[in-house]
């Protein structure tokens, strides 16, 4: 009843909340029709989110799988989804990992994809960090039901993490 | 049929005017209908328990179906209107209290002398001191928490309850804020320090935005409405006020027409009828009562209703601080600072604003958003940032005084018709010169602050603009009928016993967030639609 315009990309982040699924081969069906898009997407994914000392990556979480899975539902997601597959093409696929990098800070920072990879990155931060997997890398937790006792007494402590119990 | 008895009193509106007025009348044994446009909110919709939350965070006060609420509470602007502006509101039982911060400072004497202080807008026409004992039974009655660390705030007594302890993000603005020789205080909040019998305290979550999961933000749901209730009153909800009904003298009022749930037009009679829908909706049910003898709308001889609207301006910075200070725990506002609240001559500007230290960086998702997205990071970049980073970063703001003119202003949509038919509200405001040259000052202190504070990477958080949820003055009240919509009491000049308890009566915007005045203003017209009598009041 909030009467602020919701506008498509938060419906579309709304849904992501919601759907959480993995449905890999529904997807493979209905979208994947240009060769090793899924394995370019997978990759993409991954390079925007890798696993760190103290984190999982893209990969770890299955973050493709389940931005795919939303994807699928979609006409707007189908359409970003081959959008990138085909604009970075199969060759994208055999270029080394610093090339891949090099390719995709060139196409954000004002490429033909732009505006599709920046979606994506979005999606995958927003998939990512509200993903509780992500959580104990950067001390956090959800904030219900337990809240922050702490609130008033935990500052200070440049280096302590917070344990995700 | 639902609407055929007649009542005492419709109340057309469940939020902070609206449940004051239900639980106040309905104490003293008059018989209360209040229509409210929503439904009630489920707190099982509350997320900030659910993992993935943050992409969800207005959940609680929508229902299944967005695109149809929006459609439904539709509003248009106009081209030239500020484009900061954009309205936010709940329609629910409990009104927009259902999303506020609780934010609960009392204003000062000078908001209500605006004219005789700075030449500009006008005067209230009720003395501050006629508003203090009301201010005191609301804050009982919200259990504010607060201290008497504000050296500006004007006397009084104690709060009802102990302030809510700073956090240790507040506790390190604090030092910037000491360094400057600003007086950072405690804020006045309506959320409980410590339990009740019937309900819980704070336990510092920092999600209250997206509705308060262990009810302890006095809102109206948890507060007035239940009592309201318990003594008779009825609220019915999903209820579309199409038009106030007037005898055929056009002199006095005789109830309300309205859409039930089923899109049937009812009439609920009633002796007296109470307008509590905001600074936006108000206008607009008094302008659909047009009819032959008050062509122009109701209450409208002086031709305001709909003019003077106001709201407050906001600026805000963020920055990041080297140790963890984790923001995102404890109320949303937590600490205040009114060393620009009064006006000062010496200023050039007129009037004043506040500084809320807050918490409300909200978790990961809201850091990318903010501090990590605009700098065009991913990949391995991307991820050490946020690791090293989160938990590490603050805003605060600055809320100024508006002083609106006769052409910021409600109206209706000449083209755009809602849901049911009716014309839209259509909403103009702008920022004026001493908006602006106030703004500047503004931006200029929550920035000096953060620095003497010892933040790095200071940005703005919010650019100068407009608050969209201060809905304020498009009936003012006053004394002379020419340059007011109702008396001092909420009474509307032209029609007997149609009142507005709304912020819709305020003369001027003041400099500090407006529930509790609403709150307090409510009080006294229920006290006056008592005392003016014809009713059938319990001893």
């Amino acid at each position: 009843m909030l009467t602020v315009a919701k506008s498509s990309r938060r419906k579309f982040l709304a849904l992501i909340s919601l759907i959480f699924t993995p449905c890999e081969a529904l997807f493979a069906k209905k979208i994947d029709t240009v060769s090793n898009g899924t394995e370019i997407f997978h990759l993409v994914c991954n390079h925007f989110i890798p696993a760190s000392d103290t984190g999982p990556g893209a990969k770890d979480v299955e973050l493709g799988h389940q931005l795919m899975s939303i994807y699928v539902q979609t006409s707007y997601g189908r359409t970003l989804f081959k959008n990138i597959v085909t604009g970075l093409g199969e060759q994208f696929l055999a270029l080394s990992h610093d090339e891949q990098i090099k390719r995709l800070e060139e196409q954000l920072e004002g490429g033909k994809l732009s505006e599709q990879l920046s979606s994506l990155l979005t999606h995958c931060a927003h998939a990512y960090y509200s993903n509780p997997q992500s959580w104990p890398s950067i001390g956090y937790r959800t904030p219900q039901p337990q809240g922050y006792a702490d609130y008033a007494s935990h500052c200070g402590d440049t280096k302590t993490k917070m344990t995700n119990s | 049929m639902p609407g055929t008895d007649e009542v005492d009193v419709c109340i057309v509106g469940s939020g902070a005017s609206g449940g004051v007025l239900a639980r106040e009348l309905a104490l003293k044994g008059l018989k209360v209908v209040v229509l409210e446009a929503g439904q009630r909110l489920d707190r099982s919709r509350i997320p900030t328990n659910l993992p993935h939350w943050e992409l969800r965070p207005d959940q609680y006060f929508s229902s299944n179906n967005v695109d149809e609420d929006a459609q439904r509470d539709r509003v248009t602007y106009a081209p030239d209107s500020d484009p900061s502006f954009v309205l936010s509101r709940v329609k629910a039982v409990g009104g927009s209290t259902m999303h506020y911060e609780g934010f609960c400072a009392r204003p000062h004497p000078g908001d209500l002398k605006r004219n005789s202080l700075t030449g500009l807008a006008v005067d209230w026409p009720i003395p501050f001191s006629e508003l203090t004992p009301h201010f005191e039974r609301v804050e009982a009655m919200l259990g504010v928490s607060g201290k008497l660390d504000n050296r500006f705030e004007p006397p009084r007594g104690p709060y009802p309850n102990p302030a809510i302890e700073m956090s240790c993000a507040v506790k390190r603005v604090k030092k910037g804020c000491d360094a400057l020789g600003l007086n950072a205080a405690h804020a006045p909040m309506a959320i409980l320090s410590r339990a009740t019998n019937t309900r819980a305290p704070c336990n510092f979550c920092g999600g209250c935005w997206s509705g308060c999961f262990m009810g302890a933000i006095s809102n109206m749901a948890q507060t007035y409405l239940p009592e309201a209730e318990k003594s008779g009153a009825i609220i019915r909800i999903g209820v579309m006020a199409t038009r106030v009904m007037l005898a055929k003298d056009g002199k006095r009022v005789t109830g309300i027409e309205y859409f039930d749930e089923s899109k049937n037009l009812q009439f609920q009679r009633a002796k007296v009828v109470a307008l509590c829908c905001n600074a936006v909706e108000t206008p607009r049910l008094l302008l659909m009562s047009a009819r032959y003898d008050h062509p122009n709308g109701l209450a409208n001889s002086s031709g305001l209703v709909g003019k003077n609207f106001s709201c407050h301006t906001v600026v805000s910075a963020r920055g990041l601080f080297e140790e963890r200070i984790d923001a995102y725990k404890g109320p949303n506002i937590n600490g205040m600072v009114q060393d620009y609240y009064d006006h000062d001559d010496k200023r050039d500007f007129a009037g004043g604003y506040i500084l809320a230290l807050r918490n409300a960086e909200g978790g990961p998702v809201r850091f990318y958003d903010k501090m990590a997205a605009p700098k065009n990071l991913f990949g391995k970049e991307l991820v050490e940032y946020i690791e090293k980073n989160f938990g590490h970063s603050v805003a605060i703001s600055a809320y100024g005084e508006h002083f609106a003119t006769e052409r910021d202003q409600i109206s209706l949509d000449p083209a755009v018709k809602d849901t049911f038919g009716l014309p839209v509200p259509r909403i103009k405001i702008n920022i004026h010169d001493n908006d602006r040259t106030m703004l500047h000052h503004m931006k200029q202190t929550v920035h000096d602050v953060l620095s003497a504070a010892g933040a790095n990477d200071i940005h703005e958080a919010l650019a100068p603009g407009f608050l969209g949820t201060h809905l304020l003055g498009t009936c003012r009240m006053g004394a002379n009928p020419n340059s007011s919509v109702t008396d001092a009491y909420g009474e509307t000049h032209d029609i007997s016993g149609l009142y507005i308890a709304d912020g819709s009566l305020f003369p001027t915007s003041t400099a500090g967030n407006p529930t509790i005045v609403i709150q307090a203003l409510a009080t006294r017209v229920a006290l006056q639609i008592i005392a003016k009598g014809n009713l059938s009041v319990s001893a």
